[in-house]
């Protein structure tokens, strides 16, 4: 999908006539920032805010994240492990550094996808 | 003021333009120039701008103009300090422009070299493989080919790679630009909401003056606060008109008022009087 991020008064407001004019194109909203379909379509209508607004938009291309394909196992189970966790308070270092198999945060921090 | 229009000269508190061929919005915008001299008069406060021409097709926003009406006359609110606060971290705001699309441009062509020269060191080598073997002459200039495309190759990948990282590093770079961009927005926002809650305010507790402005004035019947008033949108223009300090002359056209003293007296200004 296309993200669309607004960073001006200006820029949010023609954004928001699009989404209004366009539903079709568009995926979801937020606020000052919308996903528009990955269609011609919606490119056209990205970089038409972005000519008008120059700087002011930003727009990225987003990829659907699947957890089994584009993240390890020991990330997955870590996260599941860490939510069934005893006591709330604990945070993910102290946790992390009492079980043997969960990675510590800083070597998570190190390691793109 | 002092008036040099289509060949007629006037001066006074008011004039009357009614022969001289101008539109409402001509003299407005002459008033408003300080370096426009067929009108010379006081600089216009803020208000003018709501109701400094007035007749029967003005569209005036009653509460903003009340309010800029209001601190025509110095009215001050709980929320000026923030507003002044918020005003000056604006102005300390800076952002700066980043250019990336050249840098993608570039991205995306040397991806397209890289391509294009793969595709022919695949095509030539294939022609090398065909050769090896026959011994002719062909194959070993077929040979120098290929070794010709593979430096081509090289140098290409070398270019793409190059622009990959220049990519990245004004990603980098625009992204700190945009932390001072959301900022930016952040302020503008805040300086947005607390300028209506100034607004509401001054429109508020000027009601009551607006309702005897309105009293004051020879179109009324029933005079009214800001938000009940029912009546046509050019005479709460006047009744903004009445109660502001608009500094400069008001233009007021010939279908509210036939004489520019009356007019004058009655919006409490300078006027200048056009034919409609």
């Amino acid at each position: 999908m296309l993200l669309v991020v607004t960073y001006a008064r200006a820029a949010r407001q023609t954004l928001r006539n699009v989404c209004d004019a366009h539903e079709d194109c568009v995926v979801r909203r937020f606020g000052r920032a919308a996903l528009l379909r990955e269609t011609e379509f919606g490119a056209f209508q990205a970089l038409r805010l972005r000519e008008k607004h120059g700087d002011d938009v930003q727009v990225e291309r987003t990829a659907a994240f699947n957890e089994f394909a584009d993240a390890p196992e020991r990330v997955r189970s870590a996260a599941e492990a860490y939510e069934a966790r005893d006591a709330a308070s604990t945070p993910y270092a102290k946790f992390a550094a009492g079980s043997e198999e969960h990675p510590d945060p800083e070597s998570l921090r190190d390691s793109e996808l | 003021m002092k008036v040099a229009l289509g060949g007629v000269q006037r001066r006074g508190r008011t004039v009357d333009l009614r022969s001289v061929d101008v539109t409402a919005s001509e003299v407005a915008a002459a008033v408003r120039d300080p370096d426009d001299d067929r009108v010379c008069s006081q600089r216009p406060t803020a208000v003018h701008e709501h109701v400094g021409v007035l007749d029967r097709e003005v569209s005036v926003p009653v509460r903003a103009a009340l309010a800029a009406a209001a601190r025509s006359r110095g009215a001050r609110t709980e929320y000026d300090g923030d507003l002044r606060a918020v005003e000056a971290e604006l102005a300390e705001v800076s952002v700066a422009s980043v250019d990336l699309a050249g840098a993608r441009e570039r991205v995306a062509e040397t991806a397209e070299d890289v391509e294009r020269l793969r595709e022919r060191v695949a095509r030539v080598s294939g022609r090398v493989e065909a050769r090896r073997g026959v011994g002719d002459a062909d194959a070993a200039a077929a040979e120098e080919a290929l070794a010709d495309a593979n430096r081509e190759l090289a140098a290409a990948e070398t270019e793409h790679h190059a622009a990959q990282e220049a990519l990245e590093r004004a990603r980098r770079r625009a992204r700190e630009a945009r932390d001072a961009r959301e900022r930016r927005l952040s302020l503008e926002d805040r300086l947005a909401n607390l300028r209506r809650d100034a607004r509401r305010a001054l429109a508020e507790r000027w009601g009551e003056r607006f309702q005897r402005a309105l009293a004051a004035l020879p179109f009324a019947d029933e005079p009214t606060g800001p938000d009940a008033f029912e009546g046509p949108n050019w005479v709460a223009g006047a009744a903004v008109a009445r109660l502001a300090a608009p500094g400069a002359p008001l233009v007021v056209g010939s279908s509210l008022f036939s004489n520019a003293t009356r007019a004058s007296a009655a919006l409490d200004a300078p006027v200048a009087l056009v034919e409609v």
